[in-house]
């Protein structure tokens, strides 16, 4: 085994420890299996005698109002027949994935300004073993966090009899890939800003960003204006994760395979990408703040 | 063991380490010296392959650093001067240990943690979290890091901050026991009396050179040429003063603060058997008679002195 | 006291600009403008819009006959309903010309104004589209009326026929009665009065579900899909102004797929919609379900709603499901829990509640009531509260199962054992309590 690849096992296995020692990650858990809770049972309290009206759940009817509202009834149409635990496990993947991102950013942003990288680097490891560690143990969580879910989803399903689509699995896999991608995003800024809240400021935007674009790829297009942000959004969908996730959402549905093997691909090459940028980052910043 | 050649590091317009050159054998204990903002960080840092250098190069156990020698790496264990404590969430001094242990590959790290947290005095601290230790424990914490894979090369930056006189002592012990072992050691520091205990060899940096690197006695011998007699007498004897410096050509100076005489002598030859006899046949009663021993500090002082001059005189560094 | 006038002459003036400007602001500007009037095909039926001159692309579905009529008319916004209307009381030029076509692969065509009609005829399901031009349409149109006409002469003939019948049969019920008071025998005044025919009314036409309207002037459109351009050019060869457009025409895409009407039997008024192959309708499996197959489509949501409405909203890149023409013949399939059996279309009836009681309920229609219209067709899928899941295939008329017709029908439990995912959400929070009493033991040791 290389140094580099002890380094990032090693490294990994410690983060790990610390993770599951600590509170942090089960409170997100939980947090991430209560929102989905949540999901499940304000569709089940909002089915009737034909079906399930959104209207009919505080929750679904603010949000289906939303989606309709800026999206268009076409697309609300479209997330509501992917049935409730779909929405359930996206809407929980949430907390876990944000957790996991901010605290990775903290950490290596801590590390860096206490000395703690540099430490690592006196050592068989170098800051690009540090960035591989925490994608590994926020990758593993990851799965974790949605091992949890789709536990949940099974539970729900078995006992409100609600049908687990086969493409619930997908959803997961294809969620991991997102999430390693927004966890590639989060250590490539810890690397290229000094300051913790800063980094995680930047770290949100980014994400917000990423979140408009994929709104503004959906929006209903009423106008110039709007059409301007389509275009934007296209632009920047093959920087965005969340675009590969949407390309990969609609091409399941329209049964298009090259559309879903891009939305596959897509996410692995950008996180191969960041994860280049980011050894990059780690030769020009260095292991000092 | 260690040969940097012309080590240079410049920072935008302002150069931080200006041709550095220096050489530790194997089994030294060499004392890094300098004032604030001298360089000598960065010359570690250098030496450690964390910054590189604008020019020059740095040879560890002959074969030069970089950041991918991670080979090289393995066999050094630095103790740096500002040990991260807060990031380390609720880790114990054992678990710290352990992890280091597995990052450098040590085999069986069980007993070798246990026989460095007796030697640096932390056994009953070992469950304890690292978070809640004392400066001085983790100062010691961070040496048995260093430690722990049994390297070959010792760098160590400001070891002994925030000990206490015992803590100090087991440092200083472990150093030279390690040095027994056949580790070569740099050590960096301000404290000028541990380095003069410690170490074998030194060098001084003084904005961005070295301005001084040899043996202790090289560098105390730079302090003056003469020697310094001190004799402490019971009673002065008239114009005793006067009379040495006009009867021993020897002599070079001679000075009295009550009840001590203050004799210069030129370091040719050994004239202390004649200025004794001397005193004797001339009634003094010597109740102390003893060499005045130059202090690194005194080396320290001087040869940044006369550098701060010379640089004035010529400029600066160029 | 002159400033104090002034102050008020300011604030009377800056009042009635106010007012003005509020009041104008009610009344919508109209300004004329060149619009192209769409009626084109959807999928369904023919359904009408225009395209105003600030809009700069026409929706058109590929391979059908759609109809475009340029005009000169004045275009307005209406704020109450936020859409675009046409004032063609106060302005309706038709433009003549020749319009013409170009892209889509090297196509430059001149079209010429053409009659068009459409129409539906009536059929089992009242889906038969068809369109004609030119002298066809008018021959069309004028059939449909000489039969409206004969229809109408038929009903006036009836009126007095049956005028006529009961007057007769008004003298001779009271003929037979005088001779009853009399104490005669009026059965052969009752036979006669028995033989009497009554006059039965003329039929309508049944021809049409939607009769062709007058036939109007258009361009007639009917492209492979693509992109292209259109211009209107004048009779005398120039551009006409504000005419240039894209054109987008655009197919459903293939294979087809088929949806379900799904009317609850407790909101027959408001049935849903099961559009996406496969998908699941949860119900509380408090009534039975009444489902009615059609035929259906994917087109992009963008263009397919800019077709309805060339104002609309839809989304780029989105696929939305189109309704097109109802399944005939068909039988569905049910399996219930796992037991297989089969339903046929049924004519049903909707009873109002008695009393003061709301409510309806729906029964199949009974033996005597064949000449009535029903009030729902569908397919009656029996539902009960324990059922776990019905799933749903619609067969054509030789028994082959319909693409895209799988569907499950899934009773979602009243009682629901919510405890058991609480318990799932709280076990991260136990393990991490877990863990902390764990590794504080282990320390302390």
């Amino acid at each position: 085994m290389t140094d580099r690849a002890r380094s990032v096992l090693v490294m990994s296995r410690q983060r790990l420890r610390d993770s599951l020692v600590g509170a942090g990650f089960y409170v997100a858990l939980s947090a991430g299996l209560a929102v989905a809770f949540a999901a499940v049972a304000g569709f089940t309290t909002a089915v009737d005698s034909s079906g399930f009206d959104y209207r009919q759940s505080p929750l679904y009817s603010v949000l289906g109002g939303l989606i309709a509202g800026a999206f268009g009834p076409s697309l609300l149409a479209r997330i509501l027949a992917q049935g409730p635990l779909a929405f359930a496990l996206h809407v929980g993947a949430v907390p876990v994935v944000l957790y996991l991102s901010v605290s990775s950013i903290h950490r290596f942003c801590a590390e860096r300004s206490s000395g703690a990288l540099e430490l690592y680097t006196y050592g068989p490891a170098d800051a690009m073993a540090c960035v591989l560690a925490s994608i590994v143990k926020d990758t593993t969580l990851t799965v974790v966090g949605l091992l949890s879910l789709l536990l949940l989803c099974a539970a729900a399903g078995a006992v409100n009899n609600l049908a687990a689509p086969p493409s619930l699995l997908a959803f997961a896999a294809e969620l991991f890939l997102g999430a390693s991608c927004i966890y590639a995003y989060g250590l490539l800024v810890a690397l290229c800003v000094d300051n913790g809240s800063a980094a995680i400021s930047l770290f949100i935007g980014v994400v917000v960003i990423f979140v408009l674009a994929l709104v503004g790829s959906h929006a209903v297009v009423i106008g110039r204006g709007v059409e301007a942000a389509a275009e934007f959004a296209a632009a920047i969908g093959w920087l965005s994760p969340l675009g590969y996730w949407a390309i990969f959402v609609s091409a399941r549905s329209a049964a298009d395979l090259p559309g879903i093997i891009g939305g596959v691909a897509g996410p692995l090459a950008l996180a191969a990408a960041l994860l280049a940028a980011c050894h990059l980052a780690a030769k020009t910043r260095g292991v000092r703040s | 063991m260690i040969q940097a050649d012309a080590l240079r590091k410049v920072y935008d317009t302002s150069v931080a380490v200006d041709h550095v050159s220096l050489t530790v054998p194997r089994g030294r204990i060499y004392g890094f010296l300098g004032p604030n903002g001298a360089g000598k960080t960065t010359t570690l840092m250098m030496m450690l392959g964390v910054i590189p250098p604008t020019s020059g190069v740095v040879r560890l156990f002959g074969q030069e650093i970089g950041p991918d020698r991670m080979d090289l790496r393995r066999r050094i264990g630095v103790v740096p001067e500002r040990h991260p404590r807060g990031t380390w969430g609720s880790i114990t001094v054992c678990e710290y240990l352990d992890f280091f242990a597995a990052l450098f590959g040590v085999r069986r790290p069980r007993d070798r943690i246990a026989a460095l947290l007796e030697r640096v005095g932390l056994a009953e601290a070992r469950q304890r979290a690292v978070r809640e230790l004392s400066l001085g424990m983790v100062q010691k914490l961070s040496l048995a890091r260093a430690l722990v894979h049994e390297p070959d090369l010792l760098f160590l930056d400001e070891p002994i901050n925030g000990l206490d006189p015992l803590g100090i002592r087991q440092v200083r012990d472990l150093i030279l026991s390690e040095n027994r072992d056949g580790r070569t050691i740099l050590i960096s520091s301000h404290l000028l009396s541990e380095i003069e205990r410690t170490c074998s060899h030194v060098g001084i940096m003084f904005r961005g050179r070295l301005i001084a690197d040899g043996t202790m006695a090289d560098l105390l011998a730079r302090v003056s040429a003469d020697r310094e007699i001190e004799v402490e007498l019971q009673e002065s004897p008239r114009e005793i003063v006067s009379r040495i410096t006009r009867d021993l050509p020897f002599v070079l100076g001679c000075a009295w603060e009550a009840p001590t005489l203050r004799i210069r002598l030129s370091r040719e030859g050994d004239r202390r058997r004649e200025l004794s006899a001397y005193l004797y046949r001339n009634g003094c009663v010597p109740v102390r008679f003893q060499e005045r021993a130059r202090s690194l500090e005194e080396a320290f002082v001087t040869i940044t002195g006369e550098n701060v001059e010379l640089l004035a005189r010529t400029g600066g560094p160029g | 006291m002159i400033a104090g006038l002034r102050r008020a002459g300011l604030l009377a003036a800056l009042g009635a600009a106010f007012g003005l400007q509020w009041t104008a602001a009610d009344v919508p500007v109209h300004t004329e403008q060149l619009v192209y009037s769409i009626t084109a095909f959807n999928g369904r039926d023919y359904s009408g819009t225009f395209a105003r001159q600030a809009s700069d692309v026409i929706y058109l579905l590929a391979g059908v006959d759609s109809f475009l009529a340029p005009r000169r008319t004045l275009v307005y916004f209406w704020p109450l309903t936020g859409e675009y209307r046409l004032d063609t009381d106060t302005l309706d030029i038709p433009l003549p010309g020749t319009l013409l076509v170009t892209g889509g692969g090297g196509i430059r065509r001149f079209l010429a104004l053409r009659q068009f009609t459409f129409f539906s005829r009536r059929s089992t399901y009242e889906l038969d589209w068809g369109v004609a031009e030119d002298e066809e349409a008018r021959k069309v149109y004028a059939d449909y009326h000489r039969s409206v006409d004969r229809y109408l002469r038929a009903q006036a003939d009836f009126q007095l026929d049956r005028k006529r019948y009961e007057d007769a049969l008004d003298e001779l019920t009271a003929l037979a009665a005088g001779i009853r008071r009399r104490g005669g025998d009026a059965s052969a005044v009752e036979r006669r009065a028995g033989a009497l025919v009554e006059p039965s009314p003329p039929q309508a036409p049944q021809d049409y579900a939607a009769p062709p309207a007058e036939p109007q002037e258009a361009f007639v459109i009917n492209l492979p899909p693509g992109s292209y351009h259109i211009q209107l050019r004048n009779p005398d060869g120039t551009i006409a102004e504000g005419s240039d457009k894209r054109l987008v025409v655009f197919s459903m895409r293939s294979p087809a797929a088929t949806g379900y009407d799904v009317v609850p039997g407790d909101k027959w008024t408001r049935p849903e919609k099961s559009e996406a192959p496969g998908a699941v309708t949860y119900v509380n499996g408090s009534t039975d379900l009444y489902l009615r197959p059609y035929q259906e489509a994917e087109a992009e949501d963008l263009y397919y709603r800019r077709l309805l409405n060339n104002d609309g909203r839809g989304n780029r890149g989105l696929l939305t499901w189109v309704q097109m023409r109802q399944v005939p013949r068909a039988t569905i399939e049910l399996v219930v829990d796992g037991n297989r059996s089969t339903v046929t279309e049924e004519p049903f009836k909707i009873e109002q509640a008695a009393g003061s009681s709301l409510g309806y309920t729906i029964r199949p229609m009974s033996a005597g009531e064949e000449a009535d219209a029903p009030d729902l067709v569908a397919y009656r899928v029996p539902i009960q509260p324990d059922n776990r899941m019905v799933r749903v295939t619609a067969l054509d008329s030789t028994g082959v199962p319909l693409p895209g017709s799988e569907r499950e029908i899934r009773v979602v439990p009243t009682r629901r054992a919510e405890g058991l995912l609480a318990l799932i959400v709280a076990l991260p929070l136990a393990a991490a309590v877990a863990v902390a009493a764990l590794r504080r033991r282990r320390l302390s040791r």
